[in-house]
C-alpha cells in the first residue's frame, strides 16, 4: 500500500496568470480613453438675478448721455436672421461696436447696472455674446430684464 | 484493505483569482456608475461661446442643472420638466439646502431666449439668485 508522505507531497507551481489582468487593464484603458475623448471642457458664466425685474424698454427714453446715466440697457432685437443691439436706445449693428461702447461706459461708471433685454426670438448665443462683452468691460452688475 | 491515513493533507493554497475578479468587477462598476451620474448632467449640447467663463470648481456643491434642448424642452435630473415643475423642484431644494443653491443652465446656443427666460423666472420665484450659464471657450467649439 502506498502511503502519502507530507514530505513528498506534490507542489503546485506558483505561476501567475497574466491574461485576466491584462484583459481588465485594457478594459480600463479603453474606458478612460473613451470617456476622455468625448468630454468637453465647460466653463461657468456667473450671473446673479435680482428681485426687481422689469422691462428694459420702459426705462430709458432719452438718447445716451454719457455724463448722466443710471444704468445701461442693452436691448437685443432679432432682425430676420441677425441681431441688432440698442444700447440705451442707440442702435448698433456690430458686436465690436457694442463692446467698445460698453467699455467706454464702464470706464465712466463701472458700478452702473447693465440690463440685458433680449427679444423672445433671439438665440441664446447672441445673448451670451453681450453678457460676455459686458463682463469683459468689467461692469460690476449685469442683470436680465424679464416680463413678470 | 485501505487504511485511512491522517497524514494525507489537503492543499492549503490560497486562490486569489476569484477575489481579484470580483474586486476588478466592483472597480469597473463604480467607475462606470460614477461616470454615468456625471454624464446625466452633461448632455451633449452646442453650448454658447464666451471668453469670460470661469473654470468650474470640482469642490463646489452640486448645482441644479437644467438642460435646454433645441426644441425648447427642459431636462433636469434626466427627465423632462416644465417651468412650473421646476419652481417646485427648486423650492424643495431651497428648503433643504438653503438659499446658496446654484442653478446651472446648459442651453443649446440656437435656442430662442423665450425658452430660457422661464427658467430664470422660476429661479426668482423659488428665491434662488445664483444662476450660471455653461459655456465653452471660442477656440474649443471647432
Amino acid at each position: 500500500m502506498r502511503r502519502h508522505s507530507p514530505f513528498t507531497e506534490r507542489r503546485r507551481g506558483l505561476t501567475v496568470a497574466m491574461t485576466p489582468m491584462i484583459d481588465v487593464v485594457f478594459l480600463l484603458l479603453v474606458f478612460f480613453v473613451w470617456s476622455a475623448r468625448f468630454t468637453q471642457i465647460e466653463y461657468s458664466l456667473p450671473s446673479h438675478l435680482v428681485a426687481a425685474i422689469g422691462t428694459g424698454s420702459e426705462t430709458i427714453d432719452t438718447p445716451l448721455e454719457v455724463e448722466d446715466f443710471d444704468r445701461v440697457v442693452v436691448r437685443i432685437l432679432w432682425d430676420e436672421d441677425h441681431p441688432v443691439w440698442l444700447v440705451n436706445d442707440e442702435a448698433r449693428s456690430d458686436l465690436a461696436e457694442v463692446a467698445a461702447l460698453l467699455k467706454a461706459l464702464a470706464d465712466i461708471k463701472q458700478d452702473a447696472p447693465v440690463v440685458l433685454d433680449p427679444d423672445a426670438e433671439v438665440p441664446l448665443g447672441h445673448v451670451i455674446d453681450i453678457y460676455d462683452v459686458a463682463l469683459a468691460a468689467e461692469f460690476e452688475k449685469i442683470q436680465f430684464a424679464a416680463a413678470m | 484493505m485501505r487504511v485511512p491515513s491522517t497524514l494525507r493533507r489537503g492543499e492549503v493554497g490560497f486562490n486569489m483569482t476569484p477575489m481579484i475578479d470580483v474586486v476588478f468587477l466592483l472597480i469597473i462598476f463604480f467607475l462606470v456608475s460614477s461616470h454615468l451620474v456625471k454624464q446625466e448632467n452633461q448632455m451633449q449640447l452646442p453650448l454658447p461661446e464666451a471668453k469670460q467663463g470661469e473654470r468650474i470648481a470640482d469642490d463646489q456643491s452640486r448645482p441644479v442643472v437644467v438642460n435646454v434642448k433645441e426644441d425648447g424642452e427642459l431636462i433636469s435630473a434626466g427627465s423632462s420638466i416644465t417651468p412650473d415643475q421646476l419652481i417646485n423642484v427648486l423650492s424643495e431644494r431651497r428648503t433643504r439646502g438653503g438659499t446658496d443653491i446654484e442653478v446651472r443652465i446648459r442651453c443649446n446656443r440656437n435656442v430662442p431666449y423665450l425658452h430660457v427666460e422661464p427658467i430664470m423666472l422660476a429661479c426668482t420665484k423659488a428665491g434662488i439668485w445664483n444662476v450660471t450659464f455653461s459655456v465653452i471657450r471660442p477656440q474649443e467649439s471647432s
